[in-house]
């Protein structure tokens, strides 16, 4: 999936997750609402929606002019600030349960796209596709239209959320495999502890 | 002779004292070829200088070069072999990439220095640095990330301080136009002032005259109420003549009859009445003409009534004209004295203006210095921002380094 570019132009993201550009710049929050307000998010509100496109205009505005690392470091504060299931308590339930958070914080044609009650998701948005290769090894590979650098924090933070005390988590770029930042369609990561 | 002497005994204590600092390092190939050529030389000398006994004494300095340059060309010798030993064991040690990480990774020397000292403390200690590290290394990608953003912010506040200096110039020379504008309104407005002050004069004789006016008109209007009393006079005058006349044409009647009377008595009595017939007809022909001369004056008096009654309309009306051009002199009047005092509050605010645009023409000249210097100001300001830029992008790349050195020191075994 092309980095930067919505697959359909009414897929929409809700507040709570367009927020985490503010939290993931708090030093400089009047920056990061200066650059959602240029791309047509004005005031973002935590259980508003807002236009995926316009969302990831931002990010490509923050990977050209800004940098990696805050894109990082925006990853980080999803895990950090969202709210998860009480079966979620391991680094493994953590970073398969990914894909279902990603898929319910955003909406198709005003139905979000991961229903809870019967676990039917909607394509459109990508996935981050989990696979884990041995106790302690787990492949994520992300194939979403979201800055590799963005997915890189996600993963690190949620890995770190659930580790037990002890774990040293180590999230690597996968460096056979394709890669966004090259044009390509996906990214896959290594996580080991 | 004894200078010569101490050469090689020197030489046998360098190499003693070389020997034994090699023993203590255990991967130092030089030293201890230096201890070896010093060795070989010291034997050579000593062999050389213990036959000096033979050489006759003035070819003993010839003894001293030779032996020298024979110990320099087995130093040459010696350190050659030895480099050649020291590459060999480089090379060895170099083709395994995972002995060379170990023996030459600074970590893996701490961590042995740490065995020696600690023993089986050693994986106590590297855990507590890996866990530094799992602490440091969140803490560096935020530091990383808000490094990145003060750039970002740093590269806009430039990019807006560039965008203030351009908005300044603008405002510059605009202030530089305003001023030239206002000194030309200042000028502008000092002639106008002039012009008003002339003005007022003018406007203070139009008064007079105006005045003038009025108390001529109001001298016509007096006039002509006496002329038309004059003529009211003529009238009722012409009236008693009338009646004078009448009186007259009554009596000039009564004395035809009496005249026919008498022509009448003057035939009855004939010839006797003959003379008093003449005096009666020419008393007749005397009434006729007086008769005739009353109807004469009568038409003129008819004709004076008439025209004195027309003059007196006529002169009503010139009464009537009078009051209208002097109600219109006094509204003109009236008029010219708000016009005075008009231009004379115009005159005043128009020097008051003159006074302020002045002002505003000084103030303007002071805000194109001032922006002037702020212009210099935020240039200053935007290189310090440039500077700041560069250090930012520089401690980006720092960290970045500190990453990769971490990451390098973690993922050593």
């Amino acid at each position: 999936m092309a980095q930067f570019t919505a697959l359909s132009h009414d897929v929409e993201v809700n507040g709570q997750t367009v927020l985490s550009i503010v939290a993931g710049m708090d030093t400089f929050r009047e920056i990061a609402l200066e650059i959602l307000e240029s791309k047509g998010i004005s005031s973002p509100k935590e259980n508003d929606w807002y236009l995926q496109q316009s969302w990831l205009d931002a990010f490509k505005e923050i990977a050209e002019n800004v940098g990696e690392y805050t894109l990082m470091e925006i990853g980080r504060q999803i895990p950090e600030n969202a709210d998860w299931p009480p079966q979620v308590n391991s680094i493994e339930t953590a970073l398969s349960s990914i894909d279902i958070a990603y898929h319910m914080n955003h909406r198709i044609q005003g139905r979000i796209m991961f229903d809870p009650q019967n676990g039917s998701m909607l394509e459109g948005i990508g996935h981050y596709a989990f696979r884990q290769d041995s106790e302690k090894r787990i492949t994520m590979v992300c194939d979403n239209p979201y800055p590799s650098d963005f997915d890189k924090g996600i993963i690190e933070s949620a890995a770190n959320k659930f580790k037990v005390k002890g774990d040293r988590i180590r999230v690597t770029t996968d460096s056979t495999s394709p890669s966004r930042k090259k044009g390509a369609d996906s990214c896959t990561y290594i996580i080991t502890w | 002779m004894t200078a010569y002497l101490s050469v090689p005994f020197i030489s046998i204590a360098a190499a003693v004292v070389l020997h034994i600092s090699a023993r203590f390092k255990k991967y130092d190939p030089v030293k201890k070829a230096g201890a070896a050529v010093f060795t070989i030389t010291a034997v050579f000398l000593n062999a050389v200088f213990f036959s000096f006994h033979l050489i006759p004494e003035n070819m003993l300095f010839i003894a001293a070069a030779v032996s020298v340059l024979t110990a320099f060309i087995i130093t040459v010798i010696c350190l050659k072999k030895m480099s050649n030993g020291l590459t060999e064991k480089l090379t060895e040690v170099l083709s395994d990439e995972e002995s060379a990480k170990r023996d030459f990774h600074p970590l893996h020397k701490i961590f042995e220095k740490i065995k020696k000292s600690h023993g089986d403390k050693c994986t106590k200690h590297r855990n507590e640095i890996e866990d530094c590290f799992e602490e440091i290394r969140p803490a560096l990608n935020g530091l990383a990330a808000v490094t990145e953003q003060y750039f970002f912010f740093l590269r806009t506040l430039n990019s807006k301080i560039g965008n203030i200096i351009s908005d300044v110039e603008i405002i510059n020379n605009s202030i530089a136009l305003v001023s030239q504008s206002t000194g030309k309104t200042y000028e502008s407005i000092s002639s106008l002032a002039a012009a008003t002050e002339e003005l007022t004069a003018t406007n203070e004789n139009i008064s007079v005259i105006s005045e003038n006016a009025e108390s001529i008109t109001k001298n016509a209007v007096t006039s002509t109420d006496e002329t038309i009393s004059l003529v009211h006079r003529l009238q009722e005058a012409s009236g008693s003549i009338e009646r004078i006349v009448t009186m007259i044409m009554d009596i000039s009647d009564q004395t035809k009859m009496l005249a026919l009377n008498a022509t009448i008595e003057a035939a009855r009595a004939g010839n006797l009445g003959k003379g008093f017939a003449i005096v009666a007809a020419e008393v007749n022909e005397l009434a006729g003409q007086t008769n005739n001369s009353l109807t004469g004056i009568n038409t003129n008096i008819n004709l004076m009534r008439t025209t004195s009654s027309d003059t007196v309309e006529k002169v009503k009306s010139i009464y009537s004209i009078i009051n209208d051009v002097k109600r219109e002199i006094s509204n003109t009047t009236g008029a010219i004295f708000q016009q005075n005092e008009s231009t004379a509050v115009i005159s005043s605010e128009t020097q008051n203006v003159a006074q302020e645009v002045n002002r505003i023409s000084e103030d303007a000249k002071n805000l194109t210095r001032s922006a002037d210097g702020m212009v210099d100001s935020i240039k200053a300001l935007k290189n310090v921002g440039i500077s700041i830029e560069r250090a930012t992008l520089k401690s980006r790349d720092l960290i970045h380094k500190i990453f990769d050195n971490m990451n390098k020191l973690s993922d050593f075994e």
